[in-house]
């Protein structure tokens, strides 16, 4: 018995070293996932997501100045730099939209800042009651960024969307409207910006340190909120407007986000530039560490077999030519140039595959958001 | 005494009995007010607004709010009446028809440790556990009996042991022998952990972690069989659990499984245990030198028949998939049900569109309105689970006015790192598809296969 020990012993060693020199024949060119996580947080942390919370603090403050100036003396000049305002605001918005986790998760960010289409019926039934609640439970239809769009941006001319403000009945309770769903997007975008900074609970800390894959972790919500920011642009953005969900064949120009001032096909394809830096870790032009380097090294170590990033990286290529396809503005693109729509809608779908499915079982995570046993 | 009988009527101790039923008991209490406490009652059986149901199980459904919590209520309870053994023979058939009943009511929630549980609890309501070291036995001495013919305890044994062995068969397969698959993705995502965690990155790591995995599982219920093996393999068992509940989100299973062969150990052992508890309770009444008590079971010549059955399943089911061309890990068939446990990183993401015959129009259903992400992500890699929402799909838009609606998929899936690659064959009507137990030719074959879906 004990003759044969050494020999087993031997036999399963060499068998062991067999199977591992055979994987360097596959895609793996290391024995090793040669990757720091942590060093993957503080990029993401430091350089993209803090940054893109102070801008957006910073904007909507400005927003809250040119509101405030607005409705304090509404004229044709403080009404067009409170416009610029918000689309400055949009446009800062879409930068944190991927992030809603911490303290983003726990006042329900997204819903409230940017819930489009907004229900523009209830925002005048609200202002001719002159009564209004802006925090109930079904708020989130009047309020917010998608709010705000319609209050300065619906009317034939300037001079009209003006006299609302001015000379229409209602124009007082019109401004205090719009003075108070400003004001809760500013609170909120620095309630959450002073969450992540030292001067609050330091939730940038907390997201650098909080490594592994496990529901909770940065990596684990990072991929789960990759993916649902990019099914608000598949979705809302673009499926719904253009009809993929109407049985009759019905398309809702309407229904696309920034409706009113125009700015929607601008905005989409910030979103989907946003998405592609934020996997490339990459920060003003600058490439850092990011999720395609992480699949790289899964992938250099032969745990996956496809060169996943690559095919991810291209795919945003074949999507950013696709949408660069269709004309300004979105809404009458829609109506007018359905092919362009729905060829940019298929380019954006095909990413999903690779996202949802190919992404997170590399890196090990589950897409489902919550905290459940497996076997 | 001929083996086999030795193994089933030979008179033995009780007290290892005694001592499962107290830690089986407890740890079901225990789960069940972890269940409770994080809030998986309701998300798992009160907010889902579709559930999966089993193959001839459709007829089990969810209660209310009340109804819900008022059954892992009495669970609880029940679980703490086979800890304590009061009124066993009421509340270990309680336990197993509330657990299946729960399990029942949504696939998505399968776990083979469930199965498990579900097993030996079925398994409790035919021995006389209650009859020894219970509370039963003080309510109503004349139950007591200090020996019970030997199959009471070895059917846990037997039932343990096809567990470790069929979880064992499991893994000889190319992916998990020879890619150290899945492992090698779950382990290297693991470097943040203290000790082992710099080593998991190393591909070798997960081929050792693989092979001794298997060689573990196939070994474990043979080396606890035998007295001069056993101490070491139950540190083995421990080790083992340990480290998977270190590394993976299983919850309760691995101290279910590290004190449950607990059981492969000697009368000697068990009744120390006891006396140590006894000790430890204070329990003033220690019967001294009880005359031996043997314990007869009521029906034998209907328990045998029925017991050899119920093994005679275990043995066969798992080999079910045998039965099914193509791969098992891509078409599911025969997956369930046969230990197959922590096998396969599979992904998969799905999108159905209803099609109206008349207008030939068609739309793309948004999944989320009707499932929770779990149900979700669930339902995109298990084929029997995506067409009874395909079915569910089509009644929901034929009470819309549509007629005959037809339901298409567009589905991926990746597979222990492996591309993603078309699952559901997406020409094919779902509606027109009735589940059944012959293969599923409506999935794509594993092998060779285009990328892309082509145009929607």
């Amino acid at each position: 018995m004990n003759l044969y020990k050494p020999y087993t012993l031997a036999l399963l060693l060499l068998a062991l070293l067999g199977f591992s020199s055979c994987t360097e024949e596959g895609p793996g060119e290391t024995d090793e996932v040669n990757f720091d996580q942590q060093a993957m947080l503080t990029n993401i942390g430091q350089n993209i997501i803090f940054p893109a919370y102070a801008n957006f603090s910073t904007t909507t403050s400005l927003l809250e100045e040119a509101i405030h100036e607005f409705t304090e003396q509404p004229t044709a000049a403080s009404l067009a730099a409170a416009q610029d305002a918000l689309k400055a605001t949009y446009h800062s918005w879409i930068r944190v939209e991927p992030f809603e986790f911490g303290p983003a998760m726990e006042v329900n960010l997204r819903m409230n800042i940017n819930h489009f289409p907004t229900d523009f019926s209830e925002v005048e039934e609200s202002i001719a009651a002159g009564s209004w609640d802006l925090n109930g439970l079904y708020s989130s239809n009047k309020k917010g960024l998608p709010a705000l769009d319609y209050l300065l941006f619906s009317g034939a001319s300037q001079e009209e969307i003006l006299a609302a403000y001015t000379t229409a009945e209602n124009a007082e309770a019109r401004r205090q409207y719009l003075h108070e769903v400003t004001d809760q997007v500013t609170t909120l975008a620095n309630e959450v910006y002073t969450a992540w900074s030292d001067n609050g609970e330091n939730y940038l800390g907390d997201f650098i340190s909080n490594t592994g894959t496990e529901a909770g972790t940065s990596l684990s919500n990072l991929v789960n909120q990759f993916n649902q920011g990019y099914e608000i642009t598949k979705n809302k953005r673009l499926g719904i407007p253009i009809g993929v969900n109407s049985m009759k064949g019905d398309v809702f120009p309407r229904a696309t986000e920034a409706f009113y001032s125009g700015i929607s096909l601008p905005l989409m394809q910030a979103h989907l530039l946003n998405m592609e830096a934020l996997f490339k870790g990459e920060a003003n032009g600058t490439d850092g560490l990011g999720l395609d380097d992480y699949i790289d090294a899964i992938y250099e170590a032969g745990n996956i077999q496809d060169d996943l990033s690559a095919t991810i990286l291209s795919q945003f290529q074949n999507i950013h030519s696709a949408v660069a396809a269709i004309p300004e503005p979105l809404p009458e693109a829609i109506v007018n140039n359905p092919d362009k729509t729905r060829a940019a809608y298929d380019e954006i779908v095909a990413l999903m595959q690779y996202i949802k499915t190919d992404m997170p079982s590399a890196l090990s995570v589950n897409i489902s958001y919550v905290d459940n046993d497996g076997d | 005494m001929s083996g086999l009988s030795r193994h089933i009527t030979r008179q033995v101790h009780i007290a290892p009995l005694a001592v499962f039923r107290i830690i089986f008991g407890g740890m079901m209490l225990a789960s069940v007010i972890r269940f409770m406490a994080k809030g998986w009652v309701s998300q798992l059986y009160l907010e889902p607004g579709f559930f999966f149901t089993y193959y001839g199980f459709s007829w089990v459904k969810p209660l209310g709010t009340l109804g819900m919590y008022l059954v892992f209520a009495t669970m609880a309870v029940a679980a703490t009446g086979i800890m304590l053994g009061l009124f066993y023979r009421l509340v270990a058939p309680l336990f197993f028809l509330l657990f299946t009943y729960v399990e029942l009511i949504d696939v998505t929630n399968y776990l083979n440790h469930y199965y498990f549980v579900s097993l030996v609890s079925l398994l409790l309501c035919v021995v006389p556990a209650h009859r020894y070291f219970s509370l039963d036995v003080r309510r109503k001495p004349s139950l007591r009996c200090t020996h019970v013919p030997a199959w009471t305890i070895n059917i846990f044994k037997l039932q343990l042991g096809i567990v470790y062995f069929y979880a064992g068969l499991a893994k000889l397969n190319p992916d998990w022998l020879l890619e150290a698959q899945p492992l090698r993705l779950w382990l290297s995502a693991k470097t943040g952990l203290p000790l082992l965690g710099p080593y998991l990155d190393k591909v070798w790591v997960a081929y050792f972690f693989s092979w001794s995995g298997a060689l573990y599982d196939l070994s474990i219920p043979f080396l606890l069989l035998y007295k001069r093996t056993r101490l070491p393999a139950y540190a083995a068992v421990i080790g083992f659990h340990i480290v998977t509940a270190v590394l993976f989100p299983i919850g309760m299973f691995p101290y279910i499984m590290i004190l449950s062969t607990l059981l492969f150990f000697s009368e000697g052992f068990h009744q120390r245990l006891l006396s140590l508890l006894r000790r430890i309770g204070r329990s003033a009444a220690v019967p001294q030198n009880i005359p031996q008590r043997v314990f007869k079971p009521a029906a034998p010549r209907l328990l045998a028949p029925l017991l050899g059955l119920y093994f005679l399943f275990q043995l066969l089911f798992p080999f079910r998939f045998a039965a099914y061309p193509d791969k098992l890990f891509w078409t599911e068939q025969g997956y369930r049900f046969s230990w197959r446990v922590m096998l396969m990183e599979k992904a998969g993401h799905i999108t159905f569109f209803v099609q109206d015959p008349a207008t030939g129009r068609q739309v793309e259903v948004m999944n989320h309105h009707y499932l929770t992400p779990q149900q979700e992500k669930m339902m995109a890699t298990q084929p029997d689970l995506i067409l009874q929402f395909a079915h569910f799909l089509a009644a929901e838009y034929e009470a819309k006015g549509i007629e005959a609606p037809e339901v298409r998929a567009r589905s991926y899936v990746s597979l222990n790192g492996r591309p993603s690659r078309l699952y559901v064959n997406p020409e094919v009507d779902l509606s027109k598809i009735t589940d059944n137990f012959a293969h599923k030719n409506w999935l794509l074959p594993y092998e060779q296969q285009p990328r892309h879906a082509g145009n929607f």
